[in-house]
């Protein structure tokens, strides 16, 4: 499979983006090397904050660049920029509604891969949604990545995006668009069952929208890369017209899209939803293939959990 | 202002204080009273560069108060200064009220920074002279925090990027009254001396009267000629002001009897 770097893209995003707003700044925790950035800082020194190994001041501190009127994109660790420096995110940022975009490396366990669990972004989205006032991304591969920097630094307010590992499967082809707010229907097989899916996992998710409408199965496979705020108008059409759903996710799968996706449902269209991630537990170091298979998220996995869900 | 005009103007700003937190029963009147000459200074003293009638005015200096408890002490000087309606003096901590229980940048003209979570705000102002001086303005930024928000570590995160950003136009007030919220400073923590961790941090700090207008505005003065953050370690008194409350922790957050109330106004100047 084909991949390209999720994190990396947050700096070619960043680039094209100081090309015309010089007002864009990154804040970095000794993050520079995470999305690779050396370049940047040599082509705009005055455009990069080091704050030293600090998550709590980095992210404070970003939103003290926002109230002054710049605009700081803050690289982290997902777990560390949504957990350690949860407080700050919450009541320095979005409190205020400031504007400032925090990107979480790392995110999920896939790209957490051979750290281990401390590393491990598991539960940066579920932390990121229960806040008020922050949107929620996750970009489906480094194509994506790129597009959505730009896209969410034309949006004011405060903003949290998951990245990966670098080392990240493409999914879209390279001309595809990122267009924040919106779902997008990657596998159109039918409406029986409609599965949900972010991130990393989409090639999984797909392989599983064939093999199942092989099996017969109208299946559709939808993309939901902003998580928070979700859109409504386009979740319901699909959940009204599916017998059942599935959300899969590198995430545990409490407070995640599958929690989002069953808050909905149960409100407007009741139907059953099959949550698929990280059972409520730690992962461990692994590869990316070793740990999905072990925990879970796997074609099969998905395809058996999908019949079951059709019974 | 002159030196009399201050101290009567921090007189009066204790007075309305205390009627704010008599009115609504709530509230931290130790801390305000400690960090109210600060307070004073800032606003009346000919330090902040403000304009009441444009409270978000780009060139504005910024004033941070990390140790947000203490804000009815800011709100007192604002509504002083006409950044507030005089009648918003008995909203505070009420709803539908700018006067949040901690301050709120948002809601409040005249707050530059949502603060009381102890730490953050100086943090908040690392940022915001660091994004001063690469829009190279001349403004500057003021943060004043409490001795035992110091024990927080973003404090020393924030600090040792404030040195290596050469944040010379971050001036830092400590309001070093030796008491927090569960007790003496010396039995809650092991947070001093803080002087020798400031300067272990290769910081330029001055220790001064924090109730002497005359030190406040001199050791600003000082600072001006530093190459990065400066530190003022102002000695106070906890419940300065009023003698019943003075070094009394049970001030921290306490509301006055109808009696005390009484005396208080009495002690700080007769009329309401």
């Amino acid at each position: 499979m084909k991949t390209a770097s999720t994190r990396r893209a947050v700096t070619e995003g960043l680039l094209d983006t100081l090309e015309e707003d010089r007002s864009v700044i990154l804040v970095s925790s000794d993050s520079v090397g995470v999305i690779k950035a050396q370049d940047l800082m040599e082509k705009y020194p005055d455009n990069v904050m080091e704050m030293g190994i600090s998550e709590q001041a980095a992210m404070a501190a970003s939103a003290g660049l926002a109230s002054c009127g710049m605009k700081p994109v803050y690289v982290a660790y997902a777990v560390f920029a949504t957990q350690r420096a949860c407080e700050q995110f919450r009541n320095t940022v979005a409190y205020p509604g400031l504007d400032v975009k925090v990107i979480g490396a790392n995110g999920g366990m896939g790209s957490g891969e051979r750290e281990g669990v401390t590393h491990q972004g598991l539960e940066d989205i579920g932390i990121a949604r229960t806040i008020p006032g922050i949107t929620v991304l996750s970009p489906a591969d480094a194509g994506q990545v790129r597009k959505a920097m730009k896209a969410m630094l034309t949006i004011k307010g405060p903003f949290y995006m998951r990245v990966g590992s670098g080392r990240d499967p493409v999914f879209w082809p390279e001309d595809t668009p990122f267009e924040p707010g919106k779902t997008r229907i990657f596998f159109n097989g039918g409406k029986d069952l409609v599965i949900f899916a972010h991130g990393f996992v989409l090639p999984l998710v797909k392989e599983a929208c064939e093999i199942l409408s092989a099996q017969g199965i109208g299946v559709r496979g939808v993309e939901v890369a902003t998580i928070k705020p979700l859109n409504n108008g386009e979740m319901l059409d699909y959940l009204r017209d599916c017998r059942a759903a599935l959300v899969v996710e590198d995430h545990t799968v409490i407070g995640g899209l599958g929690s989002a996706v069953a808050e909905l449902s149960s409100e407007f269209y009741p139907k059953k939803i099959i949550r698929i991630g990280l059972e409520d537990r730690f992962s461990e170091s692994g590869t990316p293939e070793e740990l999905f298979e072990k925990y879970g998220i796997t074609s099969k996995k998905i395809v058996e959990k999908a019949l079951n869900a059709l019974k | 202002m002159t030196l009399n005009e201050l101290q009567d103007t921090a007189r009066l700003i204790r007075k309305d204080v205390l009627e704010m937190v008599h009115d609504v029963k709530d509230g931290h009147l130790g801390p305000s009273y400690s960090a109210a000459d600060i307070i004073t200074a800032l606003y009346f003293g000919g330090i902040l560069n403000i304009k009441p009638d444009q409270p978000r005015w780009e060139d504005r200096d910024r004033f941070v108060l990390s140790k947000g408890h203490a804000c009815p002490a800011v709100y007192a000087a604002l509504i002083r200064r006409g950044f507030l309606r005089e009648e918003e003096k008995f909203t505070l901590r009420k709803i539908n009220s700018r006067l949040q229980g901690h301050p709120d940048m948002v809601k409040t003209p005249g707050i530059d920074a949502t603060t009381g979570p102890l730490g953050n705000g100086l943090a908040m102002a690392v940022g915001m002279a660091k994004a001063l001086k690469l829009q190279k303005k001349a403004s500057r930024v003021f943060v004043l925090t409490g001795d035992g928000e110091l024990q927080e570590g973003i404090i020393w995160e924030a600090l040792q990027a404030a040195v290596k950003h050469r944040l010379d136009n971050l001036y830092i007030f400590i309001d070093q009254n030796l008491w927090q919220s569960g007790g003496l400073l010396s039995e809650v923590s092991g947070i001093l001396p803080i002087r020798e961790k400031i300067e272990a941090f290769q910081i330029a700090c001055q220790e001064i009267d924090g109730h002497d207008f005359n030190a406040i505005l001199k050791a600003v003065k000082t600072s001006e000629v530093n190459t990065g953050p400066s530190v003022i370690i102002c000695n106070t008194i906890k419940g300065k002001g009023l003698d019943f409350m003075e070094d009394d922790n049970s001030w921290h957050k306490r509301v006055p009897t109808e009696e005390q109330y009484e005396e208080g106004i009495r002690q700080l100047g007769g009329c309401k």
